[in-house]
């Protein structure tokens, strides 16, 4: 049973009372206003920086320790203190990322550039063997005269060359669109070369790998030179200057060798004290986001509340089980106490008309079953709950079509196994939205294998296979046809031929099916004329009960403040005035009643006629799963069993393993898939729609564990 | 070229549901209502949090600015461009390549290097949907021709520019040439491309990119007064695929001043309710805005047909609007400015 409740909160211990509220789980709040936006961008600041740790952390790849996942929310005042430590954190991680940043940077110059002095010796080389060589091999003369005219320096006489040069090192990538613009740029007349370095660099930003090339281009004249440079710049290209020597090189490799070593132990420095800093960061990490999201969470609650006119209290609207009214009570209290405000908080249970949300106390079972129910519609406020029939019905009728004990037998033990590792497997969250489907619902699927086994039993199949386990109970004695024509008692009657009965476990189906078809044939008369009557009674008699009843409602004691007292009892009172009318409101039309009732009336005849024939569905599936079964027994295992010899051992482990891994595959999975498939239908549209409307809405409460259970930021984490 | 719509969900089907889905994401006029009250870019960030933006700026540090506002929100159109691109089939991909901004690319880069800017200052500035590898290195053109030779033959411009190869250097004015030139060339061909696509591609987009045209028609004439632009140059910058075209250019290749201009605009239904509401009083609208909201309308009108490729081209465009909007409200309130919050051009 469901109440319309009011709060009202001090400002004071609003945010205490929300939070023990939190933990409790309860009431489901709305309202607007937004008094608290401020609180809740701090919040923000505070997820912003928790998620630049995690990030951080994660990258060093150092595990986050959750040991207890228990954290209570903190009280306003430790905000600041949370602020404090991680704006601490924060800056801290951030100064250190970009010294290192600076020095990643330096060290990738310098390792640019040794690679760039390493190579230098064979762009050199290259330069003296290529295109300028041949061509002076075919008209040496002409070449030098063309290049002395250009006022290049002679190159390619084996004099001491002040050639004109540039080198660098540029992103792989690139490289081709920049050799043809520095072609196109230079007409020609640059030689460019480049050698692919060995080994990818680390970008010091984001920490990627990059392939770079060292390119050298040869060229003359200044012009061209300075507008090789600007190409570069433009091509991110990194220039490095580098001697024509090939001694003022090596000495320049050692230095930069040097300086390289120097540099890396550094960053070594660096890195371990980031290290450390992050460590310690990531043990509280946890702790501190439930923290923030609870703190989150609650001012989001209180943004919903109302201020009132005084802004000292906040009020709100909630639904809250009756059954828990007690509990919100002393949460309210506990939260009051806590902020050390000497006005308490109030909760005030108030009469709507509003329809209520429906609200089930669900365990780990009933959970998947109400769900079969929930996806078909949310059951009306107080409506009869079909999902405790289905808890048992729908396995039931589940197994009538996949009766066979041996699969049964599998199932149970595949749900059992589930069952026995429930802990380990909540816990460890990705495994597939498939497996999830399958384990959420384990206890439906232990329940289908049960029954399958029952089913199983009864029909007699195990893997397709018969069993005598309970003897015929069939008295034959020595006879032959013709005495049974004269003896119709020793025909297969049920009611005569067998001592004690045919069935010797179940129930007996004849006596049942009387039950069933008498109570289907009551309902007709009841649905189209009893319960319009009783409805209509039940109105007038209503109607002459004393109205003063409605004042009757749950009252906490006010606080001694005179002021607030007199405030609250208006508040008190208007809604007394407001509920009255509102319930005088609900009109009752007989005729309109008939006519509804009469409609339902015809809807379940015509229902209780054409579904008969849906329940065939039973009757096929199970005589497709029998016949699949023994067609695999047949076709498979069998043939493998008639082999003798050793042969005959290798064919049975082959025939077996196909057969195994069929019966699973097919019978099992797609089998019971199908099975379960048909029974879903039978129970939403057979079933519910003969006496459920469901058009309810859920009961959406305030409570910490969802909101943690939601949260995406924390989802690898818990 | 009927069968191509009974074919198009075979290949841009998906992409045209994302697109419309893309869509249903653009702030609506609720959305502005709130976005205006804000007090301050904090708040502002919380309201878009409960749009499709999401959580778009939530790893950002406060205070938050609104240079940083503009850049995520043009990062998250790009991000989403750059899917549907990656996805897209011929002729949709080729389609998506003529929206890009390459030309303002090169002009911004172009204007840049000509007032000695660094390009690495300038490169940011690019929008990242026209950028190409070749991009930075246009510094070093000096003439046209030299930047056609050295870096745009081959880029997909190249066939655009090849037009503007006589001028001789570059200046303020030549540049403003080269780039309603290249806009022309470029809105003629996209023009093209999309009639010979044919089917509701070629009747939606062909209103939009005739009205792009006529705009650029009216801009370049009223822009062009007193500058030392001859009447025959101006004639030659017209892109010729508007309604405009013939009689209309005509006529405004003669206009000397703004109300004969107007007097063209008059042969025009659409054009004439544009420059009859036209003020210059701070709660009027000015000529620009107008024409914004007359592009708005004709994008939105887009969605209303199905199995063309109009909706990308008109969700971008509504998506820049929205930017432009979002911008524009974001620097009012930064600048405790509140007078002319109220005049971004609403989408839906």
């Amino acid at each position: 049973e469901m109440t319309l409740a009011q709060l009202f909160l001090q400002s004071d211990s609003a945010y205490a009372c929300v939070r023990e509220l939190g933990e409790l789980l309860n009431p489901d709040v709305n309202a607007f206003q937004r008094k608290f936006v401020s609180e809740v961008r701090r919040c923000d600041e505070l997820e912003r920086k928790l998620r630049f740790l995690k990030h951080e952390i994660e990258k060093e790849s150092i595990p986050i320790i959750n040991l207890e996942s228990n954290f209570v929310a903190p009280l306003p005042r430790e905000m600041i203190d949370l602020e404090a430590r991680l704006d601490h954190s924060e800056t801290d991680i951030r100064e250190i990322n970009k010294h290192q940043i600076a020095l990643k940077r330096n060290l990738l110059d310098l390792i640019e550039f040794r690679a760039i002095l390493s190579k230098a010796n064979h762009f050199f080389l290259e330069a003296e063997d290529a295109p300028f060589h041949q061509a002076q091999e075919v008209t040496e003369d002409d070449m030098r005269s063309l290049l002395i005219e250009d006022g290049m320096p002679e190159k390619s006489i084996q004099s001491p060359r002040p050639m004109n040069f540039l080198s660098g090192v540029i992103n792989r990538d690139h490289l081709t669109s920049f050799e043809r613009v520095v072609w196109r740029i230079s007409r020609g007349n640059a030689f460019f070369r480049y050698i692919e370095l060995d080994t990818p660099l680390e970008d010091p930003k984001t920490g990627e790998l990059i392939y770079k090339c060292a390119f050298m281009i040869f060229l003359q004249g200044n012009h061209l030179r300075s507008r090789m440079m600007k190409i570069c710049e433009g091509f991110s290209a990194t220039i490095y200057p580098c001697s024509d020597d090939a001694e003022v090189r090596r000495e320049a490799f050692s230095q930069v060798e040097v300086r390289i070593q120097d540099l890396r132990s550094v960053i070594n420095e660096t890195e371990h004290h980031r290290h450390r800093v992050l460590v310690t960061a990531s043990e509280d990490l946890v702790m501190w986001m439930i923290q923030t999201k609870k703190m989150k969470a609650i001012y989001h609650t209180l943004n919903m509340f109302n201020v009132d006119i005084t802004q000292k209290c906040l009020i709100a609207e909630c639904w809250c089980p009756v059954q828990e009214l007690d509990n919100i009570q002393s949460a309210l209290k506990r939260g009051t106490d806590e902020s050390g405000s000497s006005v308490p908080s109030i909760l005030n249970r108030m009469i709507t008309k509003l329809e209520p949300p429906t609200y089930y106390r669900l365990n780990k079972f009933t959970s998947a079953f109400q769900g079969i129910v929930d996806a078909y519609g949310v059951a009306t406020y107080r409506e009869a709950n079909p999902a405790l029939f289905t808890v048992i019905t729908f396995p039931f009728l589940f197994a009538v079509m996949f009766g066979d004990s041996g699969h049964g037998l599998l199932m149970f033990l595949f749900a059992l196994w589930l069952i026995l590792n429930e802990k380990k497997f909540s816990r460890a969250k990705n495994m597939g939205e498939i497996f999830n489907t399958v384990f959420g619902g384990r206890y439906v699927v232990l329940l289908m294998g049960l029954f399958a086994i029952y089913t199983g039993l009864i029909y007699n199949d195990c893997f397709s296979l018969s069993f005598n386990i309970f003897g015929t109970a069939w008295t034959f004695p020595n006879i032959s046809e013709g005495f049974l024509y004269d003896h119709p008692t020793y025909q297969l009657n049920p009611n005569v031929s067998f001592p004690g009965g045919p069935y010797p476990f179940g129930i007996d189906p004849e006596t049942v099916n009387l039950i069933l078809v008498v109570v289907a044939v009551i309902c007709v008369p009841w649905m189209l004329i009893l319960k319009p009557l009783y409805l209509r009674w039940r109105h007038k008699r209503r109607g002459h009960m004393p109205k003063t009843r409605k004042g009757g409602n749950v009252y906490v004691q006010l606080s001694d403040d005179d002021n607030m007292n007199d405030e609250y009892t208006t508040y008190h009172n208007e809604e007394i005035e407001i509920s009255e009318p509102a319930n005088d409101e609900e009109e009752f039309d007989f005729g309109n009643v008939m006519v509804l009732q009469a409609i339902h009336t015809i809807e379940f005849c015509l229902g209780c006629i054409s579904n008969t024939a849906s329940y065939l569905r039973l009757w096929a599936l199970s005589l497709a799963h029998a016949e699949l079964s023994e067609v695999l027994w047949n076709m498979v295992l069998h043939i493998g069993l008639s082999f003798k010899g050793s042969v005959g051992s290798i064919l049975i482990f082959g025939t077996f393993c196909g057969w195994a891994g069929l019966t699973i595959a097919i019978l099992l999975v797609m089998e019971g898939l199908s099975a379960f498939l048909h029974a879903l239908r039978l129970h939403w549209v057979e079933f519910q729609n003969k006496f459920y409307s469901g058009e309810g809405y859920l009961f959406d409460p305030f409570s910490f564990d969802k909101i943690l259970q939601e949260d995406e930021d924390l989802e690898d984490i818990l | 070229m009927a069968d191509s719509e009974f074919l198009f969900n075979m290949d841009h089907g998906y992409l045209e549901g994302l697109c419309r889905g893309f869509r249903s994401g653009i702030l609506t006029q609720g959305d502005y209502l709130n976005l205006v009250q804000c007090e301050t870019l904090e708040d502002l960030k919380l309201h878009l949090q409960s749009t499709d933006y999401g959580t778009f700026l939530q790893n950002e540090p406060s205070p938050l600015q609104v240079a940083t506002i503009d850049d995520k929100l043009r990062e998250k159109l790009v991000i989403e461009f750059q899917h549907l691109r990656n996805h897209s089939l011929a002729p949709l991909s080729q389609f998506l390549d003529y929206i890009t901004y390459m030309i303002d690319n090169i002009i911004l880069l172009i204007t840049g290097t000509l007032h000695q800017r660094a390009i690495s200052e300038l490169l940011p500035k690019c929008h990242p949907l026209g950028s190409f590898e070749q991009m930075a290195s246009i510094s070093i053109a000096s003439t046209p021709a030299e930047l056609y030779n050295a870096v745009l033959v081959d880029t997909p411009l190249a066939p655009f520019f090849v037009e503007c190869i006589s001028e001789q250097d570059m200046d303020e004015m030549n540049i403003e040439i080269i780039r309603n030139t290249l806009y022309k060339a470029y809105l003629e061909s996209f023009y093209n491309f999309c009639q010979n696509i044919g089917g509701a591609t070629a009747e939606v987009m062909g209103q939009i990119l005739s009205f792009e045209a006529d705009r650029r028609c009216f801009i370049i004439t009223i822009n062009s007064f007193g500058t030392e632009l001859s009447k025959d140059d101006r004639a030659k910058l017209y892109p010729r695929c508007g309604q405009l075209y013939p009689d209309g250019l005509v006529k405004l290749a003669k206009a000397d001043d703004y109300d004969q201009v107007q007097n063209v605009a008059q042969y025009y239904g659409e054009y004439r309710n544009i420059f009859d509401n036209v003020g210059n009083g701070p709660s009027e609208k000015t000529l620009e805005d107008r024409f914004f909201e007359h592009e708005v309308k004709l994008n939105v009108l887009a969605f209303q047909q199905q199995f063309h490729f109009g909706v990308f081209y008109s969700w971008l465009k509504l998506k820049e609007q929205e930017s432009r909007n979002v911008v524009w409200i974001a620097e009012c309130i930064a600048q405790r400015n509140r007078g002319k919050i109220d005049n971004y051009v609403p989408i839906f």
